[in-house]
């Protein structure tokens, strides 16, 4: 299992095109992913509605997961894609 | 557990599953003008260009979640985990030309008024104004089909969803 923490710059935070870009990406690694709103739900990371139903706003920070699979290349990727899209 | 729920029923799921949400045109999913959409990353999804602003819930269910910008409902109906999204982009809108009218874990009956978008503001604001109904988790079905095409009023069959 690895994990990193990433702060949400994106203002209005994971909405549905993000959301769905998420869940898209993640569906391609071969980990399991795990997003936890810091101080809030966690959700696998390729369902969208409970994505977006984390609430994740601008400010917030998420601990991101990623269990299983070749764990340092899905690390990469989620954080990779946090970066350019939230 | 549905399957085997809805084979003792003896349920055939001949009607279409999903209502037409709002009064409009039928736009197929290659043509909503916004690629998470028409890509089918979203789901599969379908589009109403409405007439009115007014969008209504496409079957009966439960809000799953609503949002602070007004502009999109979650709706949880016979395990799909619908997304009710108006206009294109129009999160960008904050909330100005949207107004609510359902709370999250409320249940509706379909037909009922879930959220309306004052159309020439969303127009003013250069946004398209495409009503998508999306089935967020199309891929634990068997099949997710379009049923309609051209002008429909609200409650006309319009998708249809397999187990």
């Amino acid at each position: 299992m690895k994990q990193f923490q990433y702060v949400i710059t994106d203002p209005v935070g994971i909405h549905a095109r993000p959301a769905g870009l998420l869940v898209k990406a993640a569906k391609a690694l071969d980990s399991t992913v795990t997003v936890e709103k810091v101080g809030g739900k966690s959700s696998a990371a390729t369902k969208l509605m409970a994505v977006m139903g984390l609430g994740v706003k601008g400010g917030d920070t998420v601990t991101v997961t990623v269990e299983g699979g070749n764990e340092e290349a899905s690390l990469q990727a989620m954080e990779q894609f946090f970066r350019e899209n939230l | 557990m549905g399957l085997l729920f809805d084979f003792l029923k003896g349920k055939k799921n001949t009607e279409p599953t999903l209502s037409a949400y709002a009064q409009g045109t039928v736009v197929p999913m290659e043509e909503i003008p916004d690629q998470v959409f028409s890509q089918g990353i979203m789901g599969f999804c379908c589009g109403i260009e409405p007439t009115d602003g007014k969008v209504y819930a496409p079957a009966d269910g439960t809000i799953s979640q609503t949002t602070d910008t007004l502009h999109a409902v979650g709706l949880a109906v016979d395990g799909m985990e619908l997304l009710i999204h108006a206009g294109v982009d129009t999160v960008e809108m904050n909330g100005a030309g949207f107004t609510n009218a359902v709370q999250e874990g409320q249940a509706v009956k379909k037909g009922d008024l879930l959220l309306t978008m004052d159309l020439e503001q969303v127009r003013a604001a250069g946004h398209g104004t495409v009503v998508i109904l999306a089935v967020t988790n199309s891929d634990d079905f068997a099949a997710v089909e379009l049923m309609a095409s051209g002008k429909v009023s609200v409650g006309d069959g319009l998708m249809n969803v397999r187990k």
